[in-house]
């Protein structure tokens, strides 16, 4: 059953205090009936019975409702049943005991009581009082029937003086009234001594009836003058049916005391014949006053237990909501004792957590918004960073940390960091950096390490600082493009000013030589002519070499001018080839893809990138005869990107041991002749169209050189 | 006590039933043999021919001064008076009285012995209210337990078997019907 609804409770209420007054006036109306012997609502008895008995089974069932109502609580372990029924159980430990006491004593003192209100010690005296009464009645009625036998004496002597000898026994006897009656009833004759009696009442036909068949009768008479006896007699010798009359005053002090003593016996044998009737009746009522008490008991008990737990029970009702997460309760404050203290306490406290929650929810919000803001920023970072606790296990990472492990380092988060070392080697200096560290306790350094890649050594700057939380955030930055791109602007000024400063006097040097050679030699002697024509050859020989230099050096240095237009990839590589075609040197092999795109290029550079991987191969394999050289065209698809790719193989002796992307660099040759300038200008030039050049071993021995271009680049 | 306690839930529990059923008829006790309404003058009046078994226990209540009272109830007529019988006993002169009552009237008959007057009662002629005659349908006599003593009428009420005493109803007969 679900909790009652308002207007059932309020109803159950009704009826129980209805039923409380109906069986509370049906007792008080029992308790002020019960001495007497009889009333004008006596017919509504057995209404009144019947309405005390329902009420008391509205109380019962008010009661056995409210009893079942705790077992179910009891069993569902609602809170505050238990502490109802330790209070039920108090209060009617404390209630009954008085009552069921009161109710034993009330029975006993009832019994004895009635039993000495109703004492049977004086029914004798009353019995023997009323012998008394009726000896003096009997003498009485003795008298007046003697004095009757005078007045028929007096009748029978004066037979036709009936009336007058009435008259004359009248006085004589001391009669209150004489008539003498026909055999039909009719008045023959009548004497009374006060008007009052002047009115005969004929004998009852049972009186005639005892009569006729005892020839007297004798009774005595209550009437309205007071008592008589009256004598009935039949006229002596007379076969006519005729019969007197005879009424005969008893003295008032005896009438008044027979009638007391006659009253006295009646009620005592009625009391004597009642008593047990009474006891029942009376503790009849005093078992509905008892059951009253108990049931009053019963259901104050229960309005009691419920009044002091259900502050209780919606305290732990809201104390539970509130552990469940439902801060917004709020109780009732009704009371203003120790229970309306503790609900008080209890609203403010919900009220405290509600803002405590509100302003936890902001804050977490706030923190998201900045963590999201944070994940953004790192997700969009070029640095690799890396959050460790304080065992060194991973926390965060970011999407460059991902890519310069080259794995998803999500799937390391709670392991320890040289879990990771153990998975790529090549990571490992990486590693052993940032958990050397730890162990260190440094809270702020920075560390530059060199990875050792396949094409090139990769530089990186860790940057460690400590968290609060006693961790670290580590911050990776790759500093290889940077680092060459400052080796490469040096290079670019050592070029520059070679250009500038070096190129300018070789001019007038070379021609200070010949023109030394033009005007000297003819007037030398042939030694010294000898000498001046190889020292003079040497310096114009040399300033040429120079002049090579330093020209090759200012095409390093050039500023990138690209003029940019779609080129046909095949067809310039054709024509740079044809112009060695008849170089016995070389054995060439075209290999060129059909039907490429056309990359938008500066044709004229991508001639000199040709010229310099051709002229590279040559020097490289200077040794050789013939060298073999293979030039190839293909179209490349990398991840969605299309790119162009121009390789120049040869079979020669391959790349140098420990050959990386420095050898890219100005000035990194193993050539006995060249500038060392060849592949660091063919580098800049693939860099300067957005692609790249890359240089490998063949499987089958000599070195690949191939330009990656970006196809569709503007 | 013990005894007193389970008298009373005795009490308690015929009382229920007690309530259910104590307007129900006693034919066995209580027989209306013969009743017809008839008229003298403008005065009419009730004659029953009844046979009433009274209790040992309702004449022992009688012989200690405790009235018995019969009601006559004349089914139709809402009349406040109705007829009654009063049996009485009086000590002082050992005479048991049988008073008839009927629209503000009274008789009474005094009786030596106890006997004569329940013979007396077997036949009874109780005066009405005028207009009885035309309304009455049935007429039925009851023991009147409400007229008992206070003490005496919870008991009484619950004591069928000692103080239940009525009749079934009884069609009134025609007056001239023999």
């Amino acid at each position: 059953m679900s909790r009652l609804q308002p207007w059932a409770r309020r109803l159950g209420t009704a009826s129980a205090a209805l039923a409380l007054l109906v069986l509370l006036f049906s007792a008080m109306y029992l308790a002020a009936d019960a001495e007497g012997f009889g009333n004008d609502y006596a017919r509504y008895y057995p209404m009144v019975f019947a309405a005390a008995a329902l009420a008391l089974l509205l109380l019962a069932v008010a009661i056995g409702s409210r009893l079942w109502k705790l077992r179910r609580q009891l069993n569902e372990r609602t809170p505050g049943a238990r502490t109802t029924r330790r209070l039920l159980i108090l209060l009617l430990v404390l209630a009954l005991p008085p009552v069921l006491l009161t109710y034993g004593f009330s029975v006993r003192f009832i019994e004895a009581t009635v039993d000495t209100w109703l004492r049977a010690n004086n029914v004798p005296a009353l019995e023997d009082a009323l012998a008394i009464a009726r000896q003096a009645l009997q003498e009485h009625e003795a008298q007046a029937n003697q004095r009757t036998e005078q007045v028929l004496a007096r009748l029978g002597e004066a037979p036709l003086g009936e009336a007058l000898a009435l008259e004359d026994a009248l006085d004589e006897v001391q009669a209150a009234q004489l008539v003498l009656f026909e055999a039909d009833g009719r008045v023959a004759a009548l004497a009374a001594s006060e008007p009052a009696f002047l009115l005969p009442a004929p004998p009852e036909e049972d009186a005639l009836l005892a009569l006729r068949s005892a020839g007297r009768h004798v009774s005595l008479q209550r009437l309205a003058q007071g008592s008589f006896v009256r004598v009935l007699r039949k006229l002596p010798r007379d076969t006519s049916g005729r019969h007197v009359q005879a009424l005969f005053a008893v003295p008032v002090d005896y009438a008044e005391r027979s009638e007391r003593i006659e009253a006295a016996v009646f009620g005592t044998r009625q009391a004597g014949f009642l008593r047990e009737s009474l006891k029942a009746v009376f503790v009849l009522i005093l078992s509905f006053v008892v059951l009253i008490s108990v049931f009053l008991a019963v259901l104050i008990a229960f309005d009691l237990a419920r009044r002091v737990v259900a502050p209780i029970t919606r305290l732990a009702q809201a104390a539970r909501a509130v552990g469940e997460g439902q801060l917004g309760q709020e109780l009732p404050e009704v009371s203003n004792d120790e229970l309306g203290f503790l609900v008080r306490a209890f609203n403010q406290m919900t009220r405290e957590l509600q803002l405590t929650q509100a302003r936890a929810r902001t804050s977490a919000e706030e923190t998201e918004r900045q963590r999201a803001y944070l994940e953004s920023v790192l997700s969009r970072l070029s640095s690799a960073v890396l959050v460790l606790d304080r065992e060194g296990r991973l926390r965060g990472s970011n999407q460059a940390a991902d890519d310069l492990f080259g794995r998803r380092l999500a799937d390391y988060l709670g392991l320890p960091l040289a879990v990771l070392g153990e998975a790529t080697s090549l990571h490992q200096p990486i590693i052993d950096c940032v958990l050397q560290r730890l162990q260190d306790g440094a809270m702020e350094w920075r560390q530059e390490i060199s990875l050792a890649r396949e094409s090139e050594r990769q530089l990186l700057i860790l940057r460690g600082a400590g968290l609060p939380d006693a961790g670290q955030a580590i911050v990776i930055d790759d500093t290889t493009a940077i680092d060459r791109a400052r080796r490469d602007a040096a290079w670019s000024e050592v070029a520059r000013r070679l250009a500038h400063e070096v190129k300018n006097p070789l001019t007038p040097i070379q021609l200070a030589a010949e023109r030394l050679r033009r005007r000297v030699l003819p007037r030398l002697q042939p030694d010294d002519a000898e000498v001046l024509d190889r020292a003079t050859h040497t310096i114009v020989a040399q300033v040429d070499a120079l002049k090579t230099l330093v020209n090759a050096f200012g095409e390093y240095a050039r500023a990138p001018q690209l003029e940019l237009r779609p080129v046909n990839l095949n067809a310039l590589v054709d024509e740079v080839l044809d112009l060695y075609d008849n170089d016995p040197r070389l054995q060439l092999v075209r290999d060129l893809q059909t039907e490429l795109p056309n990359p938008r290029a500066d044709q004229g550079r991508l001639r000199q990138v040709l010229h310099n991987l051709v002229k590279n191969a040559q020097e490289a394999s200077a040794e050789r005869n013939v060298l073999q050289l293979l030039v190839r065209t293909r179209l490349r698809d990398d991840a969605g990107r299309q790119w162009l790719d121009l390789s120049v193989e040869d079979d020669g002796p391959g790349l140098p041991t420990g050959f990386d992307a420095s050898w890219f660099e100005p000035y990194r040759t193993t050539k006995a002749k060249g500038t060392g300038l060849g592949l660091a200008i063919v580098r800049k030039i693939a860099e300067e169209h957005g692609g790249q050049l890359l240089a490998e071993n063949r499987t089958e021995g000599g070195a690949r050189f191939i330009l990656r271009l970006p196809v569709g680049l503007g | 006590m013990r005894a007193l306690i389970s008298r009373l839930v005795a009490l308690c529990c015929s009382l229920a039933l007690c309530l259910l059923g104590c307007s129900a008829a006693t034919p066995e006790r209580a027989e209306i043999l013969h009743a017809q309404i008839g008229a003298d003058g403008a005065r009419e009046t009730l004659e029953v021919e009844q046979h009433l078994r009274f209790s040992a226990i309702m004449l022992e209540a009688l012989s200690n001064g405790i009235a018995l009272h019969l009601r006559y109830e004349l089914d139709g007529c809402d009349d406040p008076q109705a007829p009654r019988v009063v049996l009485t006993y009086s000590p002082l002169t050992d005479e048991y009285e049988l008073q008839r009552v009927g629209a503000g009237e009274s008789s009474q008959r005094r009786f030596a012995r106890r006997s004569a007057m329940l013979a007396a009662l077997r036949r009874v002629r109780l005066p009405v209210t005028a207009g009885s005659r035309d309304c009455a349908d049935n007429v039925r006599v009851s023991f009147d337990l409400a007229a008992l003593p206070t003490p005496l009428r919870l008991p009484a009420l619950i004591d069928r078997a000692d103080w239940a005493l009525q009749s079934a109803p009884f069609a009134l007969l025609e007056a001239n019907t023999p």
